[in-house]
């Protein structure tokens, strides 16, 4: 696949993302005033809970590979806001794989730290593609924040890329619970 | 009584929602780039430069507008290929007063730049004894807001262009550090003043009547 495929790729699955934390959202605000929102709201976080720490290390593995492709095949130089965003997002990969394995579900708020740390980054890298005089007023000519490397759909650059990941993964981190224990009736003796 | 306790298995339906809106969006992504060009280079967008060996030495590396080195010193001359195909030379034994832009297409500061004085010149042109050149330099393919020659063509800009080469020679041998990059030089060919970064249309006035005048703005 070619570069233009790829970035295409990754902003699909950025605009998944976005639909997901989106409906996440409505559905917690929704839920707080409709019963039956609230319903739905608990039955998703049933369903997704359990998987949700792997889900989380899946889209920081998502993300890390697509930031590598775009630097190592593409060619796109990361510049110094991508590489503070990618010490948030590439250890969330061992982090949260190895926690959903261990079912280590006290990681949580730590790896929500860092995946929050990661998005505000992201926010700032955001401000600083559409303002560009908030950082400096003229282009470094080797690697300027402000560039612009991908734009999809109008907006979808590659820190809004990575925003929709750290918000995914804080969603994910959310809901994330350990399995419902369930018994198992077994005759009397 | 109840027996051992088991987790619920609701992984599989989760995992496989996921991964049929990853194959979804791999299948949407290889047909709607099907046949696409982006990032292709285009001829003519970098060109071969020669700097004279003759000519002046290659300007310092523009650091402040305060206390400039360059200040007073004669440009060099380059010559090259414009984007239109012309020859275009930049020196300073044409006895005309001149200001050189440096802009790179994908940088945003140039991106705003130049349409503001392409708007600007429409009013206002240059005045006969000052030329206004610039030199498109920086340019990468995979960059945004590639081919600078379309770019300039948008935006209505008229000057001659140089393309740069595609080690940015033109660039190197004025000095430049950033993008975009003004050189404000005299009718004898040296220079009065040197900025970088975005100005206003009032500072470019400033700068035009600096040529002019041959003396600095600050």
């Amino acid at each position: 696949m070619d570069t233009p495929t790829v970035t295409l790729f990754l902003a699909l699955l950025a605009v998944a993302a976005q639909a997901i934390v989106v409906g996440a959202v409505l559905l917690f605000v929704v839920g707080r005033l409709s019963p039956a929102a609230r319903s739905l709201g608990s039955r998703v976080a049933a369903e997704v809970g359990p998987q949700a720490l792997g889900l989380a290390a899946g889209v920081a593995a998502v993300c890390t590979a697509g930031s590598l492709y775009l630097s190592e095949v593409a060619h796109f130089l990361p510049c110094r806001l991508c590489w503070y965003q990618r010490a948030a997002m590439y250890p969330l990969v061992l982090v949260l794989g190895a926690s959903a394995v261990a079912r280590f579900h006290r990681i949580r708020p730590f790896a929500a730290a860092v995946a929050l740390v990661g998005g505000a980054v992201s926010c700032f890298h955001i401000l600083v593609e559409r303002y560009p005089n908030l950082e400096t007023s003229s282009c470094d000519p080797n690697n300027p924040c402000s560039i612009i490397w991908v734009e999809k759909f109008g907006y979808l650059t590659i820190p809004t890329m990575a925003l929709s990941g750290f918000a995914l993964i804080l969603v994910l981190l959310a809901v994330a619970r350990p399995s419902e224990p369930t018994t198992t009736a077994q005759e009397a003796p | 009584m109840t027996g051992p306790v088991k987790p619920k298995e609701r992984g599989p339906i989760v995992w496989y929602a996921v991964l049929a809106l990853v194959v979804i969006a791999g299948v949407v992504a290889v047909v709607a780039t099907r046949g696409s060009d982006d990032a292709k280079p285009v001829a003519g967008q970098t060109a071969a430069v020669t700097v004279a060996k003759d000519g002046a030495d290659a300007l310092p590396t523009f650091e402040s507008a305060q206390d400039d080195p360059a200040v007073g010193t004669t440009i060099p001359t380059v010559s090259g290929t414009t984007l239109s195909g012309g020859k275009l030379t930049i020196g300073p034994d044409d006895g005309k007063a001149k200001v050189i832009i440096f802009a790179a297409h994908w940088c945003p500061h140039c991106q705003r730049e130049i349409p503001l004085l392409a708007e600007h010149l429409k009013d206002s042109p240059m005045p006969d004894d000052v030329e206004l050149l610039t030199v498109s330099t920086g340019v990468e393919a995979s960059r945004g807001n590639y081919p600078p020659s379309a770019w300039l063509e948008d935006v209505g800009w008229t000057a001659p262009t140089l393309a740069d080469s595609s080690k940015s020679l033109a660039a190197s041998t004025f000095g430049l550090s950033s993008y975009p990059y003004f050189v404000v030089v005299d009718a004898e060919g040296k220079v009065v003043f040197r900025i970088t970064g975005e100005i206003s249309v009032d500072q470019f006035d400033q700068l035009v009547a600096a040529a002019q005048s041959g003396k600095s703005p600050i």
